[in-house]
C-alpha cells in the first residue's frame, strides 16, 4: 500500500489549524521532508510527519530540554507493546508503552489536539479524553 | 499535471540545484547525528541504537525519496 505522505500532511495541517487555531503562533510545512511543525502560544512545538512507506512520528516538546516530550511513533521497532509497531513514549521516559495511534491524520491527530487541550499532555501515560 | 517548457539549460540548472539543496539536507542530517550514510543511519534509528532521531529519519526517508525522484527527472532530460 503506497500511502500518500502530501495527502496526510495536508490533512493534518487542516486539522491542527481548525483544533488548535487560536493557539498557534507560527507553523512550518517541510513539503519534501514530509514535516509540520507548531509553536504554540504556551511554546509547545509540535512536530509531524509521515512518509511513503507508512511510518509516522508525533512528537509534542515542553521544551528543548533533555526528554522533555512526548512522541507516538512507530518506527523504531524494538518495543514489546501490545499495539506493536505503535508506541507511545511518555513525558521524560526512555521506555516505550501502548498508543493509539495508526498514523493516519483523521483518526489521530483529534485524539493528540484533544490531550493537548486538556493540559494533561505531559503528565503519565496517554488518556484517551472523550469528544465533547 | 501541468507540462511546461523551458530552455533545457534552465532546466538543467534548477534540477542540479534542487538536488544539490536536498543533499545539503541529508548532510546536515547525517552530521547532526555523526553518522556515515543514510542506510546506517536509518538501520540505528529503527533498532533504537540511536534514541529520539525518529523526526529526522522520517524527514531522511522523505528526501531520499524526492532526491530519487528528481534524479529520475534529470536523466530524462
Amino acid at each position: 500500500m503506497a500511502f500518500e505522505k502530501h495527502d496526510f500532511i495536508e490533512r493534518a495541517s487542516l486539522i491542527i489549524q481548525q483544533t488548535l487555531g487560536s493557539l498557534i503562533v507560527s507553523y512550518n510545512w517541510d513539503l519534501e521532508g514530509g514535516k509540520l511543525s507548531f509553536l504554540l502560544k504556551n511554546g509547545i512545538m509540535i512536530y509531524i510527519g509521515y512518509n511513503s512507506v507508512g511510518q509516522y512520528v508525533y512528537q509534542v516538546m515542553k521544551s528543548l530540554k533533555l526528554r522533555e516530550f512526548i512522541r507516538f511513533d512507530n518506527f523504531d521497532d524494538r518495543w514489546d507493546v501490545s499495539t506493536k509497531p505503535h508506541h507511545f513514549h511518555p513525558f521524560k521516559m526512555k521506555q516505550a508503552t501502548v498508543s493509539p495511534m495508526v498514523g493516519i491524520p483523521d483518526r489521530d491527530l483529534p485524539l493528540l489536539c484533544r490531550w493537548i487541550l486538556s493540559k494533561r499532555i505531559f503528565e503519565g501515560n496517554f488518556e484517551p479524553i472523550s469528544e465533547k | 499535471m501541468d507540462i511546461v517548457k523551458l530552455p533545457r539549460e534552465d532546466a538543467v540548472r534548477l534540477i542540479t540545484d534542487k538536488l544539490r539543496e536536498i543533499d545539503n539536507r541529508i548532510q546536515r542530517i547525517l552530521q547532526r547525528w555523526n553518522q556515515p550514510s543514510t542506510e546506517i543511519f536509518l538501520e540505528r534509528t529503527r533498532t533504537g541504537d540511536l534514541e529520539d532521531a525518529e523526526i529526522d529519519a522520517i524527514t531522511l526517508t522523505n528526501l531520499i525519496e524526492e532526491r530519487d525522484r528528481i534524479s529520475h527527472l534529470y536523466d530524462q532530460l
